[in-house]
């Protein structure tokens, strides 16, 4: 079971690199920060792959407002067989 | 398709052809400096090849093509094959590869067409020309590939703006008893289609008034009709699912271990595209040859001028086992393992 603040340390490590004093908790609507771009977007896809072996696309986003679903539908992709 | 086999069939020399005009993605206009700094340093771009105007995927296609058959000594009248894959043909109709064969020279008797792929275009090309080489004894085939991305895409699209470079390439190969067989895997799937797509300009959604009419799609992405819709975490997805498993699957048919591979030479998509293939497959980054850099995206030409820029010297002498893996548009993608023996690669050539 991946720990839901590790995940959200996790992207907000992404989202540092873009700006190093942003903070990010699993209610945040991460769509709609300052820093959110769609390379940020491609980044985030490619640390969770490289993390928890699961992909994600743009739907998946797009179904995921904030960073607690986010890391309840990598929980769930992880788990399917 | 199950795993296509081609037996006596050997690529006798590589060449490509980038146009001599460089741009940097530095220059972009339409971003910030943090922005781009932040976009090229992840997508590992820093500068393009465009062409002239009036330059063609054909073009460049076309003095890949001469300078092969000159340093290989090969007379036009001996092609008895050519096959020209490009999403950027001359004319909507006729073929390309037909301009192509009388422009070279080559004889009436040489069959020759156009296939419509992109970014796998080059496995795709070597198992058409390969298939048709086999039934030929001794015959002489021209694989030509090349695109001229600058036409399809919309400088004002940020999403895809900074990724294409154009370039072609020509591929001599030659049916000969004494070769090691190919191996391909060959697939498609039709649904992501419109992840990658230029919508305007043919049979589906004809030219009008109004195709040319920007839009903004979202923020920084403005396009028209006939500009190509890029869909990057589709891309990304569809590359890291498909590729680790076809690469695998290949090497299992063909029975050669992963790590007998010498090099592996992948379509250049994007940096973080082409590194989590390769931490997917374990593959050491010395085996993995990367103009990305220099040359971005260059569609289906983009495995013969990695060749081209990288290789001709390692693959000049000696045997090696190498694998091609190209993806993209269609969405299509196809994986190849060759065999090559003092394989004559053409240091890269640039036109003005």
């Amino acid at each position: 079971m991946i720990n839901k603040d590790e995940f959200t340390r996790l992207i907000e490590a992404e989202f540092q690199v873009e700006n190093p004093k942003c903070q990010l908790t699993p209610s945040t609507k991460y769509k709609e920060t300052e820093e959110w771009s769609s390379m940020l977007a491609l980044l985030v896809i490619v640390q969770i792959t490289d993390t928890y072996n699961v992909v994600l696309d743009e739907q998946d986003l797009k179904n995921c407002p904030t960073i607690s679903d986010l890391h309840q539908l990598v929980v769930s992709k992880q788990n399917q067989p | 398709m199950p795993v296509l086999n081609i037996k006596n069939i050997s690529i006798k020399g590589i060449a490509a052809t980038v146009p001599k005009k460089v741009v940097h993605n530095s220059d972009y206009p339409y971003l910030t400096e943090k922005e781009k700094n932040f976009i090229t340093k992840n997508i590992g771009i820093h500068s393009r090849r465009i062409t002239a105007p009036d330059t063609t995927a054909s073009d460049l296609c076309f003095h890949a093509a001469v300078k092969l058959l000159k340093d290989l000594n090969w007379q036009p009248s001996e092609i008895s094959v050519l096959i020209f894959v490009s999403q950027t043909p001359d004319f909507i109709t006729p073929c390309t590869a037909a301009l192509l064969q009388t422009r070279l020279g080559l004889p009436k008797n040489c069959l020759a067409f156009d296939i419509n792929l992109g970014c796998s275009a080059y496995p795709y090309g070597l198992s058409v020309v390969g298939s048709i080489l086999q039934n030929i004894p001794g015959g002489k085939g021209l694989l030509l590939v090349g695109d001229k991305s600058s036409q399809l895409v919309n400088d004002k699209d940020k999403s895809a703006a900074l990724l294409f470079s154009d370039a072609g390439s020509a591929t001599a190969l030659q049916n000969d008893h004494k070769a090691s067989p190919m191996w391909f895997d060959l697939c498609t799937d039709g649904e992501g289609a419109k992840s990658l797509m230029v919508k305007g300009g043919a049979g589906r959604h004809p030219f009008h008034p109004r195709s040319l009419d920007e839009k903004e799609e979202t923020p920084g992405v403005i396009r028209h009709d006939l500009n190509l819709i890029l869909k990057g975490l589709d891309i990304f997805k569809f590359s890291v699912t498909k590729i680790p498993p076809s690469v695998k699957m290949l090497c299992e048919a063909a029975g050669i271990p992963q790590e007998h591979i010498d090099y592996f030479v992948f379509h250049q998509a994007n940096k973080l595209i082409n590194q989590t293939l390769g931490k997917r497959l374990a593959i050491p980054l010395e085996k993995m040859p990367d103009t990305l850099n220099e040359f971005g995206n260059t569609s289906s030409a983009s495995i013969p001028v990695t060749l081209a820029k990288k290789l001709p010297g390692i693959l000049g002498s000696g045997q090696h086992t190498i694998l091609l893996s190209g993806f993209g548009v269609g969405l299509s993608w196809g994986t190849a393992i060759i065999h090559t023996e003092n394989l004559y690669i053409c240091p890269l050539i640039e036109l003005e």
